[in-house]
């Protein structure tokens, strides 16, 4: 039996919808068809004109189904739009001119001269940009696709004028957008680290691929980072569980920061970061005056986040607008 | 954008919402799916069928509708009808409806409010 027009789009409509909807729909769908073409029958018309003529009105089965099962046709919708390009400049800022910066400063040390140095990883840099915007996308659409409807959120406290200026219950200040673009940050260091040590893409002077940082991090740094990273993620996920600014959270970024960055500049000043394949020479030595800067801007970063996270306006916003 | 596109976009834009309010009120006598939207057009609801069709399931889903097989048809249709609980909020809806109509006829005749500073106009709000 071949199928019919009508078969052919009741099928692509069902396909889409959940399971336990389907007999339903088939039937009433069906249904609706069949008046449509007796009406277009009654008219004039010839049946198969009719029947391809009601499927033209009805649309793409795909936007019906997305329809009939409410799912959203958009990738990411207004609610998480301006955190997704929020995070995407973020994340691209933070990673791009590092790479750029860390993969000229390899091809110098290999001896290739300054316009080949610097011009040269810009291609490799673009496409870590897309993959970059890529991951940042796909945690996004899930995000888009698994967080409740917000108009639904009877949760969500009623906000008043008064909250601005007196707070009996502190409002809510950590959301998943908040932490969104920092998970997916720590989320790509981790990744970074992993294809760095397990599927390395850099080549060094006799053409072999090899990891850019030293292989002798892997007994013990890298692990060590991997496990600091692992435990922020739990941290910013507890952060979003907890709601608000509390001192538990508070103490515990803390302390986790000062491992960190204690544990970076330790191991940037003892120890051969770069490989060696890759780079050697007094500039990328262990303690070399490139590495203490690099230890410095470490720090001052950390004391940046560690001050904010300390900061009165990031405990309580609407009291410090307030004031 | 011609005007006649302009025109339609906000006509549409206007619409969206009525179309939930003549369906209620149009199925507080049974009606299937074919059916209404013939109905709706005649009455000057125009609405496409792939809009109405899954609009009548979401509207059952949330109580405003009931639905029954009628079998006793060569063709079996799924009858709605608009539910207690439908009817009362369509009673609502239709004086919102009317309020907006009231509000904006006030504004076309000129209310007393009109030669104040436009700030006082908007305390006169529900």
């Amino acid at each position: 039996m071949t199928a019919t027009l009508t078969d052919r789009y009741v099928i692509a409509t069902l396909r889409r919808v959940p399971e336990k909807q389907r007999p339903e729909i088939d039937k009433e769908l069906r249904a609706a068809i069949a008046d449509d073409m007796d009406a277009r029958i009654d008219q004039g018309d010839k049946p198969a004109a009719a029947e391809y003529a009601t499927l033209k009105d009805m649309g793409d089965p795909y936007r019906l189904a997305a329809s009939y099962s409410g799912h959203n046709l958009t990738l990411i919708g207004p609610d998480l739009y301006p955190v997704w390009i929020r995070s995407l400049k973020l994340v691209c800022w933070a990673s791009l001119p590092i790479v750029a910066v860390v993969l000229a400063a390899i091809d110098f040390a290999q001896g290739r001269n300054v316009w080949a140095s610097v011009f040269g990883p810009l291609g490799t840099t673009i496409s870590v940009g897309i993959y970059l915007t890529f991951a940042v996308t796909v945690v996004f659409a899930i995000a888009e696709r698994t967080q409740p409807n917000s108009a639904d959120d009877k949760r969500r406290p009623v906000w008043t004028p008064e909250s601005l200026a007196v707070e009996i219950e502190p409002p809510s200040i950590t959301k998943w957008g908040d932490v969104l673009s920092q998970i997916v940050g720590t989320a790509f260091v981790v990744a970074a680290l992993l294809i760095d040590h397990f599927a390395p893409f850099v080549k060094d002077r006799a053409g072999h691929t090899v990891s850019v940082l030293d292989p002798h991090l892997s007994t013990f740094w890298i692990p060590f980072y991997l496990v600091l990273l692992a435990l922020a993620i739990i941290l910013e996920f507890v952060k979003v569980r907890v709601g608000r600014w509390r001192v538990g959270t508070a103490v515990a970024g803390t302390l986790l920061g000062l491992v960190g960055v204690a544990a970076l500049i330790t191991s940037v000043t003892t120890t051969t970061v770069v490989n060696p394949a890759l780079a050697s020479g007094p500039l990328f030595a262990a303690g070399s005056w490139m590495w203490w800067i690099v230890a410095a801007v470490i720090g001052v970063v950390w004391l940046g986040v560690t001050i904010n996270l300390w900061r009165p306006s990031t405990r309580n916003p609407a009291r410090s607008l307030a004031d | 954008m011609d005007e006649d596109e302009l025109l339609d976009a906000l006509r549409q834009e206007l619409r969206r919402g009525s179309v939930v309010l003549a369906s209620l009120v149009a199925l507080e006598q049974p009606g299937y799916g074919y059916g209404l939207l013939e109905a709706l057009e005649r009455a000057g609801f125009p609405v496409a069928a792939n809009t109405l069709y899954p609009l009548l399931r979401r509207l059952e889903s949330q109580g405003l509708l009931t639905s029954e097989w009628d079998t006793s048809e060569a063709r079996p249709r799924k009858f709605y009808r608009t539910s207690p609980h439908g009817i009362r909020i369509a009673r609502l809806l239709r004086s919102e409806w009317s309020a907006i109509d009231l509000a904006l006829t006030a504004l076309t005749t000129g209310m007393p409010g009109r030669s104040k500073k436009p700030k006082d106009e908007k305390e006169g709000r529900p």
